[in-house]
């Protein structure tokens, strides 16, 4: 059915909501494929019904031509069965021959227009209109799910280009392992939802991270573009603060504390601090610093905030 | 004590050895004012009153320079205060922490105002670049963001599935079916907000016929098209 692989990708989008799966390049490239294939037999439909349309008004100019000349109709039950044939045919042809056959027709819908006796005006009108109502049941059936497909996809980009955004204020690079699902809950929107997602983060983290990809992984070549384009354009918006560290990726809490106290949970090596110092991050040691040194750290999961 | 605090809201008084040597700086660093002045002690109170009115209104509202300018040449002037400190000094070691507590403050509401705003920029950069008022509410750094940003995601939905469609249904900014439902977000300007009014206005329209008078300390909610105005204007501030 149209539309079934779209809805499948829209319910991924929606199930996996607060996390960060896969690019799912597969269903996209089928819902393209659909959507390509709709649009052709939309096509199709629509140069069917243009030739139907110019054969019954063709059909009615004669009609108007034959009354007033009162010519002799000759040749009326051939004719008239032929006619019949006509009106059946062009919905089921094929477009790829339509030049020839277009030119058969017209002759045929000469001869039956000799017999007009068989066919009034008003039932010219009956069947004009019968047959655009049959074209716009068909064009709608193949357009609105092309419709659907398009925003489906739109929006299943959009919310991935939404966390991509996330892990660019969070992070500022792709992270190496798959620590990105607790970046939504740091993210400024999601700052109500933190509390309680946390053992949810980090089940879905043990999910993924068992493959051992890095993040960059989980993107689509054209997602990983975006993400350094993101990237420049953020560092060029936050060179306009010139020298001073404003730390706007960092949104999690307000200040209480300048100094903290942290836990490291896993090495980091030496990082310097504002002031100039060298600080040796050893896991499972704990260090009394500024809090505005680490918080990034903190965010990453590198360290654990104890008091 | 009047006279010891008046000089600056979060430089808690001078330390020692150091004069305030940037003040004169300040002054003559701002360039000449368009709009009301804001009183270099009122700056923080000013952007973090600009930062709720922001997370609160529907639109992107006229960006403060002044305000987020002053501040950043504060907390400069304060990191030199900080590096001027005696380390060996006890009472110098407590200041260090409240200087710098009050500095990573400022610096939260400055960032929680300019984040408030990337994030509207980012969900309404269509629409701000579609008109000329809407942007000349973004600072430059801030148009060049929008600028940029618009042309990165239309690329990567060009180049993720777009291409590949007919050309029909290529465009990004198309009215879905006869819902109405454009492409192009638009904030919500309908929507309701709640608001304290600041300054004695009087009778103030909200449409034909209704008339609500307006004293200070007043505390409503309305439809945000209805006082956008007085809002822009800076007499009544959301909450």
């Amino acid at each position: 059915m149209y539309g079934d692989e779209a809805s499948k990708l829209a319910r991924e989008a929606k199930r996996t909501i607060d996390h960060f799966p896969p690019y799912n390049d597969s269903l996209v490239r089928s819902i393209t494929r659909e959507v390509k294939h709709l649009h052709e037999t939309c096509q199709v439909l629509i140069r069917e019904f243009r030739i139907l349309e110019a054969q019954l008004r063709e059909e009615a100019e004669l009609l108007m031509a034959s009354s007033s000349t009162t010519t002799a109709a000759v040749a009326a039950a051939a004719s008239s069965s032929s006619s019949a044939t006509t009106f059946g045919e062009p919905t089921t042809a094929g477009s790829s021959n339509h030049p020839p056959e277009e030119s058969t027709l017209v002759p045929s819908s000469l001869t039956s227009s000799s017999s007009s006796a068989l066919r009034s005006e008003a039932q010219l009108r009956a069947e004009m209109q019968r047959q655009t109502q049959i074209f716009w049941t068909k064009y709608l059936v193949h357009y609105i799910p092309m419709q659907r497909n398009k925003r489906i996809l739109m929006a299943y980009h959009h919310q991935r280009l939404e966390k991509i955004k996330e892990i660019a204020w969070a992070f500022n690079t792709l992270p190496e392992d798959t620590l990105l699902q607790t970046t939504s809950s740091t993210g400024m929107g999601a700052a109500g939802s933190a509390s309680g997602s946390g053992s949810r983060m980090s089940a879905a983290g043990g999910s993924t991270s068992g493959g051992g990809a890095g993040t960059a992984r989980l993107l689509s070549p054209d997602e990983r573009v975006f993400f350094d384009e993101y990237e420049r354009n953020r560092n060029r918006y936050l060179s306009q603060f010139g020298e001073i560290e404003l730390g706007l990726g960092l949104m999690a809490h307000p200040p209480k504390d300048v100094f903290i106290t942290v836990r490291v949970l896993r090495d980091c090596g030496d990082i310097v601090t504002e002031s100039g110092a060298t600080l040796s991050l050893k896991k499972n040691s704990e260090h009394f610093v500024k809090r505005s040194d680490v918080e990034g750290l903190i965010t990453q999961g590198y360290l654990l905030h104890v008091a | 004590m009047a006279n010891q605090f008046d000089e600056d809201e979060f430089m808690l008084e001078d330390y020692g050895s150091n004069p305030r040597p940037h003040q004169s700086r300040i002054s003559a660093s701002r360039e000449p004012e368009r709009r009301r002045l804001i009183d270099p002690e009122k700056y923080l109170e000013h952007l973090t009153q600009a930062w709720v009115n922001e997370r609160a209104a529907p639109e992107i509202l006229p960006y403060e320079q002044e305000a987020v300018q002053g501040l950043l040449d504060k907390i400069d002037q304060q990191l030199g205060v900080i590096d001027d400190l005696d380390e060996g000094n006890d009472s110098a070691i407590i200041l260090l922490i409240i200087y710098q507590t009050e500095l990573e403050r400022v610096k939260y509401v400055l960032r929680g105002y300019l984040r408030a705003r990337i994030s509207k920029i980012e969900r309404f950069g269509q629409y701000l670049l579609e008109s000329n008022e809407m942007k000349s509410r973004l600072s430059p750094a801030e148009q060049t963001y929008v600028e940029s940003y618009i042309r990165l995601t239309m690329k990567h939905f060009n180049s993720s599935f777009l291409n590949e469609f007919p050309p029909s249904l290529q465009q990004q900014d198309d009215v879905v079916f006869d819902r109405r439902i454009s492409m192009v977000s638009k904030p919500n300007l309908s929507e309701a907000v709640f608001c304290r009014v600041v300054k004695p206005i009087g009778d103030w329209e909200l449409d034909a016929e209704e008339t609500v008078v307006l004293a200070p300390g007043q505390i409503y909610i309305f439809r945000y098209e209805h006082i956008r105005p007085l809002l822009l204007q800076g007499q009544v501030e959301l909450i």
